[in-house]
Formats: structure tokens, sequence, C-alpha cells
């Protein structure tokens, strides 16, 4: 599964932008994905969850979530966040504010859901191209490995593979169930 | 009564009056402009050298303190998100960092740069691979080869990589891939660097004495990434390397055969009440002379908390495996001990943006003691000193 990673890794970096330019416009941040550090595929090939795009948010419906989700480090999905909030800095959980661009990839953390008692996927895109603070920052780091596993390593710029360097916030979103 | 003051006023400023030319020329006289020089080198001294990164397209910092009463000495400035390092004599420091002309969006250059440290001066830039790893320092993303001919950089785009740059001709002569593989030990003898592994192994590179070719091997498995992580962070003990795991398992390691061999596997917190787990990004830290590893500690340690700050530093004597002393030093996210009989140790925290130092007490288990401080270095978490 090493070397699927690695493999996977090697294609997004020289092949992948415009493609991953197309994911990230059409299907929102769900770029790239691991679990556990031996999982690493695309948002292509993960089941789709289907998104309710109302109201200027974007999250998975049959979480159970409340209509207003929480702006604070605490909140489930948050577990593995290392970042800033981008629902503080006018965008939301899971879009980036206005005139940045999510990170072409991303780390991924395993969070239980409270509502329901699951595991699930959460992937935390960088927002880039933007400078200057904003939002909360939190640093859970639930899961997070150094960058020998690199799709968990959460004290790595996630912006690295984006022409657009500058780091603005963070968004989590859930792509998945874990197994 | 008034006539006589009068007289006296009077006589006074015929006084004042015959002698205030003479004063004033004299005054004129002794009055030399100043002029602005540089002040050529700095004071000498032993070092503490703080690499404080910029993570806002700007440029980063590497601090050099006294390491008497971390007075501040001098710096040298890079571009964003510094790696560092610095000879084995002190004298020259290496910086690979970004430069992002728009700071937050378009193109960028990543450049190797070499200061001289005592007089600060930048003496040669390398242009690198637009591949740096943009990533929270550790000292094992810039090393030296043994003999200083050559530095290997750690590279992440998020593929992993090694550049290798021979500092005699000041060019680029390799990019070593190592997928899945990440922070760089270089060997003690001869050129080559291991690397650790996201299964759990290493991978050892053997260069050629050019450094434009190389050879790997890749080792049994050292350690469980899932259950017993390790940090990037190392130090050499006897010629040995030493790891550290988010539980605070010391994993000590050969890599003198081409390919890393397990000597041990030490829990130095087993036994001691309070879940105590590894704190902070530069864990390990070890005082030659008198064979004891530091660490920084905090109790009730869960998953998430291994970069959180101390709440005390462990002196374990590695040689006998036991834990001798239990320091009360909060908020460490990093620390550095000198090979010295008589230790010096330095600490960073990043809560209170602080440089910390400590007295060492070998008659005394090896307590620590702060004897002074220094503030405004900003976001660092990797320090070292000069001999």
């Amino acid at each position: 599964m090493a070397k699927l990673i690695d493999s996977f890794l090697g294609w997004m970096d020289t092949a992948a932008e415009n493609r991953a330019r197309r994911i990230a416009n059409v299907s929102g941040r769900r770029s790239f994905l691991q679990k556990a550090g031996w999982a690493l595929v695309g948002g292509a090939v993960l089941p789709m969850l289907p998104y309710d795009n109302s109201n200027g948010q974007a999250f998975a419906r049959g979480l159970g979530e409340p209509d207003e989700l929480p702006e604070d480090c605490e909140y489930w999905r948050y577990c593995s966040l290392h970042g800033s909030l981008c629902s503080q800095c006018g965008g939301s959980v899971t879009q980036c504010p206005p005139g940045s661009t999510p990170s072409k990839v991303a780390w991924v953390g395993t969070c239980r859901n409270p509502n329901d008692d699951k595991d699930y996927l959460v992937s935390y895109n960088d927002c880039c191209g933007k400078g200057g603070g904003c939002g909360d920052g939190c640093s859970r780091q639930e899961g997070d490995r150094p960058g020998y596993r690199y799709g968990l390593a959460s004290e790595s710029s996630w912006c690295l593979a984006n022409e657009d360097k500058g780091i603005h916030c963070t968004v989590a979103i859930v792509v998945g169930l874990a197994e | 009564m008034a006539n006589r003051t009068a007289a006296a006023f009077g006589l006074l400023c015929v006084i004042a009056g015959a002698y205030a030319p003479t004063l004033a020329f004299a005054q004129a006289e002794e009055f030399v402009p100043e002029t602005v020089t540089t002040k050529e080198r700095m004071d000498p001294g032993q070092n503490v050298f703080v690499n404080m990164q910029n993570w806002g397209g700007g440029p980063s910092v590497a601090y050099i303190y006294d390491a008497k009463d971390l007075t501040l000495k001098g710096s040298v400035s890079g571009g964003s998100q510094s790696h560092f390092t610095i000879s084995a004599d002190g004298n020259t420091a290496y910086m690979a960092s970004g430069y992002y002309p728009r700071y937050d969006s378009g193109a960028g250059e990543h450049v190797l740069q070499i200061f001289d440290v005592p007089t600060n001066a930048l003496t040669k830039e390398i242009v690198l691979p637009y591949k740096l790893a943009q990533y929270t320092d550790d000292i094992a993303f810039l090393r030296l080869s043994s003999d200083e001919k050559l530095i290997y950089i750690q590279n992440a785009t998020p593929a992993t990589s090694v550049t290798v740059v021979d500092l005699t001709s000041g060019t680029v002569v390799q990019e070593v891939p190592t997928p899945g593989c990440f922070g760089i030990y270089p060997t003690l003898e001869d050129h080559g660097f291991s690397t650790i592994c996201n299964d759990g192994a290493f991978t050892t590179f053997t260069l050629s004495e050019d450094g434009t070719s190389a050879e790997s091997q890749k080792s049994a498995k050292i350690f469980d990434p899932d259950a017993d992580p390790i940090y990037l962070s190392s130090d050499r003990a006897e010629g040995n390397l030493l790891f550290i795991s988010y539980h605070a398992n010391v994993y000590r390691l050969d890599d003198s055969k081409g390919v890393i061999e397990k000597l041990s596997v030490t829990p130095i917190a087993e036994g001691v009440e309070g879940n105590w787990g590894t704190s902070g990004y530069s864990v390990v830290t070890y005082n030659e002379p008198n064979g004891i590893l530091f660490v920084p500690m905090h109790s009730e340690h869960h998953d998430g908390s291994h970069y959180h700050g101390s709440e005390e530093v462990w002196a374990y004597d590695l040689k006998n495996k036991t834990l001798l002393y239990r320091s009360p030093l909060a908020d460490l996210t990093a620390i550095h001990v000198t090979d010295e009989e008589v230790p010096q140790l330095f600490g960073l925290s990043l809560k209170n943006t602080k440089i910390y130092k400590f007295d060492v007490d070998p008659t005394a288990k090896f307590a620590a003691k702060q004897v002074a401080e220094h503030s405004d270095f900003g976001f660092a978490t990797t320090l070292m000193a000069s001999p």
C-alpha cells in the first residue's frame, strides 16, 4: 500500500495540476485523501457524499449535524486540524474565503462524529493565495504523523502544490466513512 | 541691600560675559560629528542559534545569542519557511528558504544561502530545485555531510526527495528520490544519509564521493508508525542514532553498515505514574560526556498532544537506563544540550516566544535550573549551539 501512496503522489505531482484544479472547482475541496497512512486516493474514486450547498455552506448529509455548525476547535470534525478556521475568515467549514484557492493536496484525519458514533475521514485543505491571519487557531492534531506519512502530516504547508503559496486558513471536508 | 545685590549680579554678568566666548569656543572645538559605521564582527564566544521561520512569505531569521547570557549578538536572514544548520566549528551557517516576490501568490524561488557567522555576511547563494519542504522546521531538513563538502536538503511537493549540493562547486549535483520517506540523517563517514519511511523502516542512501550517484538499502521494520510513531528529531550517542516516539520510547540505531539496524528500545517513562509522553518538536538531545539524554515531557499524554509544551525536562541515564531527575521546566517545545562535562541546556517555548538557558548540575543528578532568558524570536522549533 505504501507503494500505492508513493506512486499516487508522484502521479499527482507531475501530471495532475490541471485536473486537480478542475476537481477543486467542480467538486468542492475533496481533492486528495489519505486514511491512516495506508490509503491515499483521489476524490474521484471515493464514494461521493451528497452535498447540500444551501445557505452558502456545503456539508455532508447524514451526519446528524445541527443547522448551524459550531465554530470552535472542539467541533468533532476538527479532530486533526492544525490551522485557523475558515468559517471565521469569510468562508465556511467547507468553503475557502473569497479570493483564496483550496489546496490541491490535503492531510486527512479520522474523526468520531458524536451524532452517530461513526468515524469519518476528514480532509483538511488549506486555503491558498492570501496572507494575513484570521480565525481561531486550532491544533488538536489527533492522528498526526511526521512527513514519513505525509498524508497525515499536519505540520506541512498544504499550499505546497499550489502556485500561490500563501496560507490563509483551513477547511474540514467530510469525505467518507472510515472503515 | 538692594544696591549690594545689584552690584553682585552685575559682577557675575561681567565675569560670565568675559568667559562665555571662551567656553563656547572650547565646546565647539571638542564636538566631533558622529558617522555611521557597521560593527565588523560579532563579539567572540560560544553562540546559540535559533531559526525563526516566517510563514507569511517574508524573511526568516536565524538569531544568534551569546551562550553565556543569551544576549542577542547578531543574526542572518533569508526567505520564507527557512531550514537552517551550522558547520561543526560554528563559523559557517546555512539557510534554505523560499523567496516569493508576491509573498502569497505567483512564482517563487528556493535558495540555499551560506553565511560567515562571525561577520553575519552572506557569502554564497545557490538556487535550488523549486521543491524545498515547506514544513515546520526540524534539523533533519538541512544536513551537512560529515566532511562538509556536500549538503543534503529535504524536498516535498508532497512527493519527497533530497537535493544534494556540492558546496565546493556551488552546484546541485543530484536529486535523490526518497518516495514515502522523510528526514535526513547523514552517515558519520563518507557520503550518504538515512531517512525514515512510512512503513517503519529506514532507507540508507550511499552516495559516490562526488555526490552524483546513490545506492540504497532498506532496513527491516524499526518502529510501528501506527502504535509508536517516532519524531523526526534525533541526536547521536556514541556514534549511534537516537530517536524517540510520542510515547517516550527511545530507539537506538546503528547506521554504520550501510543499512539501519535497531540496537535497543528504551521506554523512559515506563513505571512512572502519570501517563507521561514526549513534548514538542526538538525532543532528543544527548550529553555525550555523561551519557545523559534530556527529553521534554508532559503528563496524561494522548493522541494529538505530542507537540504540546513540556511540564518537565527529564534527565535520563541512557547507559544505566535510569531516570535521574525530573526538572519542572514548563512550556518548552524544543531543547538542546551541549556536549560539555558540565552541560548547558537551552530551550525554546512557542507559547511564551522565548529562549531559555538552564544550568545543569552533574552533582545533583543533572537537575536543570533557569539562569537566563530572551524574548522576541517568534516562531521557532529548532536551536543549536556552536562549540
